[in-house]
């Protein structure tokens, strides 16, 4: 029994406390680093932006009630993508009437097009390189830009539901249909 | 490595996916494959271009969020007072259920003394006044008087102490000590009831893992029937409507600054909060089973000494984790309401005679420390600006006390 008035349950109750907080402080530093990444994700699924920011949070809110039940998060960035993705999907088929993501990329791109800063891509390749992405198979598509976050074969496999070898194949196709932009 | 590798293995290569063995066979390759190398050279090339075209193409290209992102900080703390909202949503129908279930009971244990009383002239006459309630509530919420009705002394059932092909009490309180013991007297909707000369179980709207567990664990017993298929819609008792069906958004309670200050902050007093919701949930529960038992059996003065022994030691288990929960609002509570300038004088409480009367004051008083503290910390809408809030709770604390201390003693006779 603590000497300290109210006893052993506030003892447990300030530890459940800092427990808490750092765990705050984890899920917010990661909402720190990765809330645009996961944003830009979602658009290329397809979202709109102010859906995409809503969804994002949601995430992150996720993230932040399963660790606090317990659950054991090896990755937590790659369990946002994960969830973000299939968060995404569902959004989506909520606002198929809405504008879709090419429209909204190549309105952005023509906007740009004078911006002398953007020298590593020409335009010209860019938006090679930006059609032949979106003549990526969906699936191709997915792998590509969950693999440009930096999700590993199994955490896209299991954001995506298919197996590691079978995104390796999927990624294979993605990267010989993007050489080719660099071969022609 | 003889032959030259796939593209799909190069790429897991160059991703890192390839188990240690593999890796080093296609590295010794590369070392010595001008075509592989550079065949790697260029998938690297298409993913630079790739890491380009995220960085600067899609950075720009995409739009902007459209506002500024929230503070994450406030939706914890807003996620984490929902999930204290929720709960409390949850509390007031279990309890509900609970005081469905004592209602239900009650009310098969007076039809059961009224048919037994038109069979048998031998028996003690039921008095009249057995068809009113033997409790009556303030229906105002959170201000629950208790008016308690001079008891009969007559004993509702004869006891019988051999369970024979007709089920008796000895039989009804094997089956409530076997729920005691699974914890099904704890909200669980069931009801247990002496009819058809048989102890009947009823449950209603249990999962079907509790429903085998609980006819798992009466199967042995002699003379009951379980039945889980039709339950009897029960009207929920006045005291069941107190709390509020839905829970208003979490109010900014009077209490709510002093709270923080003394506690550290809104989270500290969001957890607070959820600790105080859990020690009265399961108070409650304790309350309601111990009424429950105190109603079934209003007198054991006529049981034989086995009967009584069991009767009372359930009612003491629930006694005890009463007792229990109190010593939490002791520890915890009791400091947080004297910083808040609370000011009460130990409780005080009416002398009876029989435990089962004790128990409904110990009801009501458990009954009025919960409502109190929820209005203090704002899950109830109530008056929580009332000054007195916190000398009233600590009030009933002490009231709580001074009726466990008393119905120890009697349930120690």
């Amino acid at each position: 029994m603590s000497a300290f008035p109210y006893g052993d349950e506030l003892v447990g109750f300030l530890r459940q406390d800092r427990h808490v907080s750092e765990l705050q402080d984890r899920v917010a530093k990661l909402f720190e680093e990765s809330r645009d990444d996961v944003y830009r994700y979602l658009l290329t699924l397809g979202l709109n932006p102010s859906r995409a920011q809503e969804a994002v949070q949601e995430v992150f809110l996720r993230l932040y009630g399963a660790l606090k039940k317990g659950e054991d998060i090896q990755n937590p960035r790659g369990w946002v993508f994960r969830v973000a993705h299939n968060h995404g999907l569902k959004l989506r088929e909520r606002q198929l009437s809405e504008a879709p993501f090419d429209a909204l990329i190549e309105a952005r791109l023509a906007s740009k097009a004078d911006d002398p800063e953007r020298v590593l891509l020409g335009r010209e390749r860019m938006a090679q390189f930006h059609r032949a992405v979106e003549s990526l198979s969906e699936q191709q598509k997915r792998c590509l830009f969950l693999r440009m976050e930096g999700l590993r074969y199994p955490e896209i496999g299991a954001a995506m539901g298919i197996s590691p070898s079978a995104v390796g194949e999927f990624l294979r196709r993605a990267m010989l249909r993007l050489k080719k932009v660099r071969d022609e | 490595m003889s032959n030259h590798p796939e593209q799909s293995l190069l790429l897991r290569y160059i991703d890192g996916e390839l188990p240690g063995r593999k890796s080093r066979l296609v590295q010794q390759h590369l070392e010595a494959c001008w075509e592989c190398r550079t065949e790697v050279e260029e998938l690297q090339a298409t993913v630079a271009d790739c890491v380009r075209y995220r960085k600067q193409f899609l950075n720009e290209a995409l739009p902007e969020p459209p506002q500024a992102w929230r503070d994450i900080y406030r939706e914890f703390d807003r996620l984490d007072a929902a999930a204290v909202s929720a709960r409390r949503s949850f509390l007031p129908w279990r309890w509900g259920v609970a005081a469905a279930t004592a209602v239900v009971a009650m009310a098969g244990a007076l039809y059961y003394k009224a048919h037994e009383a038109r069979l048998t002239e031998t028996n003690l006459a039921v008095s009249s006044k057995i068809s009113e309630p033997l409790i009556r509530n303030s229906a105002e919420s959170g201000a629950a008087s208790v008016e308690v009705p001079p008891r009969s002394a007559v004993p509702s059932r004869p006891a019988a102490v051999v369970p024979g092909p007709s089920a008796s009490i000895s039989d009804e309180l094997q089956v409530m000590s076997v729920l005691h013991e699974i914890g099904a007297d704890l909200g669980d909707p069931v009801q247990v009831s002496l009819s058809n000369n048989r102890v009947q179980v009823r449950g209603v709207g249990l999962a079907s893992a509790r429903k085998q567990e609980i006819q798992a664990a009466l199967d042995p017993l002699p003379n009951v029937a379980v039945d889980f298929s039709n339950p009897t819609p029960a009207p929920l008792p006045d005291d069941a409507h107190a709390a509020p069906a839905t829970v208003a958004p979490i109010p900014s309670p009077a209490y709510q600054a002093r709270l923080e200050a003394q506690l550290g902050g809104r989270a500290p007093v969001d957890r607070f909060t959820g600790q105080v919701l859990n020690w009265n949930e399961s108070a409650m529960a304790h309350a309601y089973a111990l009424r429950l038992l105190a109603q079934q059996f209003p007198s054991d003065a006529s049981m034989s000494e086995p009967d009584r022994a069991t009767l009372r030691g359930l009612a003491r288990d629930h006694q005890t984790a009463l007792a229990a929960q109190l010593a939490n609002f002791d520890h915890a509570l009791v400091p947080v309401l004297n910083g808040l300038g609370a000011n009460s004088m130990p409780g005080t409480a009416p002398a009876y005679n029989e435990w089962q009367i004790a128990s409904e004051q110990v009801f009501q008083a458990a009954r009025q420390v919960e409502v109190l503290s929820s209005m203090l910390l704002g899950v109830t809408p109530g008056k929580s600006a009332d000054s007195d809030l916190p000398s009233k709770l600590l009030g009933a604390v002490n009231a709580l006390r001074a009726d466990l201390d008393q119905n120890q003693r009697l349930l120690g006779r």
